[in-house]
C-alpha cells in the first residue's frame, strides 16, 4: 500500500459525514455515535474501544493512525473510552446493527471458475443471488427497511441493518434471524441440505428465485459437472440406484455440458420401469433431490458468527481493502446486475483521476457515494416540521 | 394473571391465617407468598429446591439424553409435585410455590445469578409442563390471561397455505394462531416452525409452550429486578440476609455435598504423600501430586487447581508453603521460590493481592476449563483429556482391570459424563464403603471427604 496515496483518499474522498450521520442514526449526535467503538488495525497492532465526538474528530484520528483498515462494533452502555475507569459491568455493548456476511471462499465445492481467494464476474453471482434473497427475506419476513449492502473489498459481501428494532437485538434474537436464514449445514453433519417438505413459506420463496437462475449460473457458467468424473458428484446426490446405474452407463466417460446431465435426469426418469416403486413416489424422490441440488449450488452461505454476535466488529464501508486496494462501496441493489467487480474503484486510480480533473465529483467513486449519501438521507428521521417552516 | 382463590381458614396450630389455595399444580409464580414459616423451613425449602435447580444445571452441562430421567430422582426427593387431586398435594404446591420465592431472594443480586436462575427455573417448568397431565394443563393455561394478539379469521384465511407450509404439514392443524413480534420466540424462528410477515411470527396453539415459557422467563427476570431493588429496604441484616446470602454462594460454586459440611480435620504437609497413597486421591489431584513429586512441575493452572484443593481438604497456609517448598526443591532454589511463588500460594488463601477468598474447583469448572497442552501440564480432568487406551492404563495401575468396569467407565467417557466416571472409580476403590451418598461426586474435595471419612470410621487392624 501506498500510503502518501491512502492518505490522499482518507483526506479527501472517504464520507466521514455520512458514516457518522449512518451511524448516529440521526442529526445530532447521540450515543449511537458517541459511545460507538470504532477499532483499527494499524499495520500489526490492533487498537479498540476508540469513540469520537463528531465526524471531524474522527477523521483526524484516521489521519493521525492511517490504518490499513478500520471497523465499527456496538453502541456501549458509556463511554468505551472511559471502559477502565467505570465499575464492572457499566461499559457493555447494548445496541448494534444486525449484519449480515457473505464470503465467496465459502462457495469453493460449487464454483469451478475460481478459488480461494480469486473472484470473476461468474461467480459474483453467487453473489448477487444471495443479495436477492437474504433482502427479501429480511424485509419481508422480518420487516427491516433499513438496508445497506456493502462489497466487502475482494470477494464478499456485508449487509448492515439499522432498523429501530435490529438495533437492539439480544444475542440469541440475532441468532435466531441468522439459523432461519441459514439453510445449508456444515459438511460434518452429513448432509448439506435438509429440507422438510413442504416448504417453509421462506424456502419455497427462495426456491423460486434459485430456480430462476440455476439454468444459467450454474448450468451453464459454471458447468459443474462436464467431465465424468465432475458427474459423479451429481450422481452422488440423486436417487433411486436404478436410476443413477442408467445414467452412469448412459454417460460413460464422455465430456457432456452439465445442462445436457440436467436434462437427461429427467428423461431417464420417465422410462424407468413402472415395477420400480410406485412411479409417483419415484418421481417425487427425483424430484426433491433436484431441489436438494439447486439449493446446495446456489443457496447464500452465511458467516453466521458476524451476525449472532452483539459485540462483533465489521469493517467500515469505503475502507480500502488493505490487500486488493479496492474500495468497500455501497452497493445500489437497483443497479445490481450492472455491478462490475473488476472495475470497483480502487484508492490508486481514483487520486489520479482527482490529479487529472482536480474535480472530486469527476471521479469514478462518485456514484457510489452519492448513493451512499442518499441511502442515509432516506433513512434518517424526517425533520419535524417547526424545522423546516412548512406549517 | 391466573385465577387465584383466597380463602381465610379455619385455625391451624391455634393462628387464623390467611391461605392460598393452589388450583392447578402448574404456577407462575405471579403472587407472592402470605403464610409465615418459620426460619429453618425457609432455608431448607430453599435448599432442597436449589438441589433441584443445580442437578438441571448439571444435567444441562453434561448434556446428557433424556433431561427428565436424570433429573427425575432428585425432583422427587426434593421436591415432589404430585399430579391429581389437590387436596393430597397442597403442602407439596405451597413448598413449591414459596422455595421459588425463597430463591428469588437469593439470586436477584447479580446479573449473573439472575441470568443462571431464570435459565433452570425455566428448564423447571418445561420439565413440569411436560410431565402434567391432560386436562390439568389444559385448565392452567385457559386461567392464564396473557396479551396474545389473535390473529383475524380473515387473516387466518388469507394467509392459510403459508400458515400451512410453515407448519411442515400438509393438513389443516390450527385455528388459532397467535401474533407476537418475532423477537419473542427466536426458538421457533431459528427452526422455521412459524410462519413470519413484517416482522411479526404467527404461531400455532400448539406451540403455546414455547410462548409460555418465553413469557414466563421474561416475567421471572423482570421481578428478580424489581426484587433486587427491594432487597435493601427489607431490614433483615441479621436474620434473613446471611441465610440467603449463603444460598447464593452455594449457586455459584455447587457445593452441597452434605458430606463436605462439618469437615474440620487439619491435614499436614507430610500427610499429603500418603494420602495419595492410600487413595484418598481422586485421579485429577493424583496426577498433579505425582507430576509435583516426581518432577517437581506443577504449571499454572496446576497450582491453581491443587493448591485449592488442598486448602479445600483442610491443609493451612503454613503448611501448604512447606509442602510446596519441599516439593518444588531441588528443581526451584529456596530464594526463588520466595520470590515466585509464595506470594503466589498466599495468594490462594486470601492473604495476598485483592485477597478475595478463594474456592476450590469444582467439576464441571475442572471439566469446562482448559486442559493440558502438553506433558509438562498436569491440570484439568484426566477422565476427559486422556485417551482411552492411555486412561486404561492409569485404571488398571489404580488396580481397576475387570473388563466390565472398564467399558463402563469407557462409555461414561463417550458421554462427556466425566463425573459419572470418576464416582465409578471411587466405588471400585472403596469397595467396603457402604455409605449410600444421594449425589455423584461434583468435586475433587467430596472425593476425598468421602475417601478419609470412611477410613477414620473403618479403623486400621
Amino acid at each position: 500500500m501506498d500510503f502518501d496515496t491512502l492518505r490522499v483518499y482518507y483526506q479527501r474522498f472517504f464520507p466521514y459525514q455520512d458514516v457518522f450521520l449512518w451511524l448516529n442514526h440521526d442529526r445530532t449526535p447521540q450515543a449511537d455515535f458517541l459511545d460507538r467503538e470504532i477499532a483499527f488495525t494499524i499495520e500489526n497492532a490492533y487498537v479498540r474501544y476508540q469513540s469520537y465526538m463528531n465526524a471531524d474528530a474522527f477523521k483526524a484520528d484516521v489521519l493521525r493512525l492511517m490504518p490499513t483498515r478500520f471497523e465499527y462494533g456496538p453502541v456501549y452502555s458509556a463511554n468505551p473510552r472511559q471502559r477502565k475507569m467505570l465499575p464492572k459491568g457499566a461499559c457493555v455493548p447494548v445496541k448494534k446493527e444486525f449484519c449480515l456476511d457473505i464470503d465467496l471462499s465459502d462457495y469453493n465445492s460449487v464454483r469451478t471458475c475460481c478459488t480461494d481467494t480469486a473472484v470473476c464476474n461468474k461467480c459474483w453471482k453467487f453473489a448477487t443471488i444471495a443479495i436477492e434473497i437474504l433482502n427479501v427475506a429480511l424485509r419481508e419476513d422480518f420487516g427491516f427497511q433499513n438496508l445497506l449492502w456493502v462489497f466487502s473489498g475482494r470477494r464478499g459481501v456485508h449487509c448492515w441493518v439499522s432498523d429501530a428494532a435490529a438495533l437492539t437485538l439480544d444475542e440469541a434474537q440475532r441468532s435466531s434471524i441468522a439459523a432461519y436464514l441459514q439453510v445449508l449445514g456444515t459438511s460434518t453433519q452429513g448432509k448439506l441440505v435438509n429440507l422438510p417438505r413442504p416448504f417453509h413459506p421462506h424456502i419455497a420463496r427462495s426456491f423460486g428465485i434459485l430456480k430462476s437462475h440455476f439454468k444459467q449460473v450454474v448450468l451453464e457458467e459454471q458447468d459443474p459437472w462436464r467431465s465424468a468424473d465432475q458427474a459423479e458428484e451429481l450422481l452422488k446426490r440423486l436417487q433411486p440406484a436404478d436410476l443413477v446405474a442408467r445414467l452412469r452407463s448412459k454417460w460413460g466417460s464422455k465430456e457432456i455440458p452439465s445442462s445436457q446431465r440436467w436434462a437427461d435426469i429427467d428423461t431417464e426418469t420417465r422410462q424407468l420401469p413402472v415395477s420400480s416403486g410406485s412411479r409417483n413416489s419415484v418421481g417425487d424422490a427425483v424430484l426433491a433431490a433436484k431441489q436438494d441440488i439447486i439449493f446446495e449450488y446456489l443457496y447464500p452461505r452465511l458467516d453466521a458468527a458476524v451476525s449472532r454476535g452483539l459485540n462483533h466488529l465489521l469493517k467500515s464501508p469505503f475502507v480500502v481493502h488493505p490487500s486488493t486496494g479496492k474500495i468497500c462501496v455501497a452497493l445500489d441493489l437497483k443497479k445490481l446486475d450492472e455491478f462490475d467487480i473488476d472495475a470497483v474503484p480502487r484508492y490508486d486510480a481514483i487520486v489520479k483521476e482527482l490529479d487529472a480533473t482536480n474535480d472530486i465529483t469527476k471521479t469514478s467513486l462518485r456514484d457510489y457515494t452519492e448513493y451512499f449519501r442518499h441511502h442515509v438521507q432516506e433513512t434518517l428521521p424526517k425533520k419535524r416540521a417547526a424545522d423546516t417552516l412548512d406549517f | 394473571m391466573f385465577r387465584q382463590k383466597k380463602r381465610a381458614i379455619e385455625a391451624v396450630d391455634g393462628e387464623v391465617g390467611r391461605h392460598i389455595d393452589y388450583p392447578y399444580r402448574m404456577n407462575l409464580y405471579t403472587a407472592p407468598p402470605l403464610d409465615e414459616i418459620t426460619q429453618d423451613e425457609f432455608e431448607q425449602w430453599g435448599l432442597d429446591r436449589l438441589r433441584v435447580l443445580q442437578e438441571i444445571d448439571n444435567a444441562l452441562t453434561t448434556k446428557v439424553g433424556d433431561l427428565e430421567k436424570t433429573v427425575r430422582p432428585t425432583i422427587q426427593k426434593f421436591l415432589p409435585l404430585s399430579l391429581g387431586s389437590k387436596r393430597n398435594s397442597d403442602k407439596e404446591r405451597k413448598k413449591d410455590h414459596y422455595s421459588h420465592f425463597i430463591l428469588r431472594l437469593a439470586f436477584c443480586r447479580s446479573e449473573e445469578l439472575r441470568k443462571k436462575f431464570v435459565r433452570l427455573e425455566t428448564e423447571l417448568f418445561k420439565l413440569r409442563f411436560a410431565t402434567d397431565d391432560f386436562k390439568d394443563r389444559n385448565e392452567f393455561l385457559e386461567s392464564l390471561e396473557f396479551n396474545w394478539e389473535i390473529a383475524s379469521p380473515d387473516e387466518v384465511d388469507r394467509l392459510r397455505s403459508q400458515l400451512l407450509a410453515a407448519s411442515g404439514r400438509n393438513t389443516d392443524v390450527a385455528d388459532t394462531y397467535y401474533k407476537v413480534d418475532f423477537t419473542q420466540v427466536p426458538y421457533l424462528v431459528e427452526s422455521r416452525r412459524v410462519f413470519l410477515k413484517g416482522g411479526k411470527a404467527y404461531v400455532p396453539e400448539t406451540l403455546q409452550l414455547t410462548l409460555l415459557t418465553t413469557e414466563y422467563s421474561k416475567l421471572l427476570d423482570e421481578s428478580l429486578i424489581k426484587t433486587a431493588r427491594a432487597i435493601p429496604r427489607l431490614d433483615e441484616e441479621q436474620r434473613l440476609i446471611p441465610i440467603l446470602e449463603n444460598l447464593a454462594e452455594k449457586m455459584i460454586w455447587q457445593e452441597t455435598s452434605a458430606e463436605e459440611i462439618g469437615h474440620t480435620d487439619t491435614i499436614r504437609a507430610n500427610m499429603i504423600d500418603g494420602l495419595a497413597a492410600q487413595k484418598h486421591f481422586p485421579l485429577c489431584m493424583l496426577t498433579m501430586q505425582r507430576k509435583l513429586k516426581t518432577d517437581h512441575v506443577a504449571k499454572y493452572t496446576a497450582r491453581r487447581q491443587y493448591g485449592l484443593f488442598l486448602k479445600g481438604i483442610g491443609m493451612g497456609v503454613e503448611d501448604a508453603l512447606v509442602y510446596w517448598r519441599s516439593n518444588f526443591a531441588p528443581r526451584i532454589a529456596d530464594d526463588k521460590f520466595d520470590k515466585e511463588y509464595r506470594y503466589n500460594i498466599r495468594y490462594l488463601y486470601g492473604l495476598e493481592g485483592s485477597r478475595r477468598n478463594q474456592r476450590p474447583f469444582n467439576c464441571i469448572q475442572i471439566i469446562n476449563g482448559d486442559q493440558p497442552r502438553d506433558r509438562e501440564e498436569s491440570h484439568g480432568c484426566p477422565y476427559k483429556y486422556l485417551a482411552p487406551q492411555a486412561l486404561e492404563e492409569k485404571l488398571q495401575s489404580m488396580g481397576i482391570t475387570d473388563k466390565q468396569s472398564l467399558s463402563e467407565i469407557r462409555s461414561y467417557n463417550e458421554s462427556s459424563l466425566y463425573h459419572l466416571s470418576c464416582t465409578k472409580v471411587y466405588e471400585l476403590t472403596h469397595p467396603n464403603d457402604k455409605t449410600v451418598y444421594s449425589e455423584r461426586i461434583m468435586t475433587p474435595q467430596a472425593y476425598f471427604q468421602r475417601s478419609w471419612n470412611h477410613a477414620k470410621e473403618t479403623p486400621s487392624k
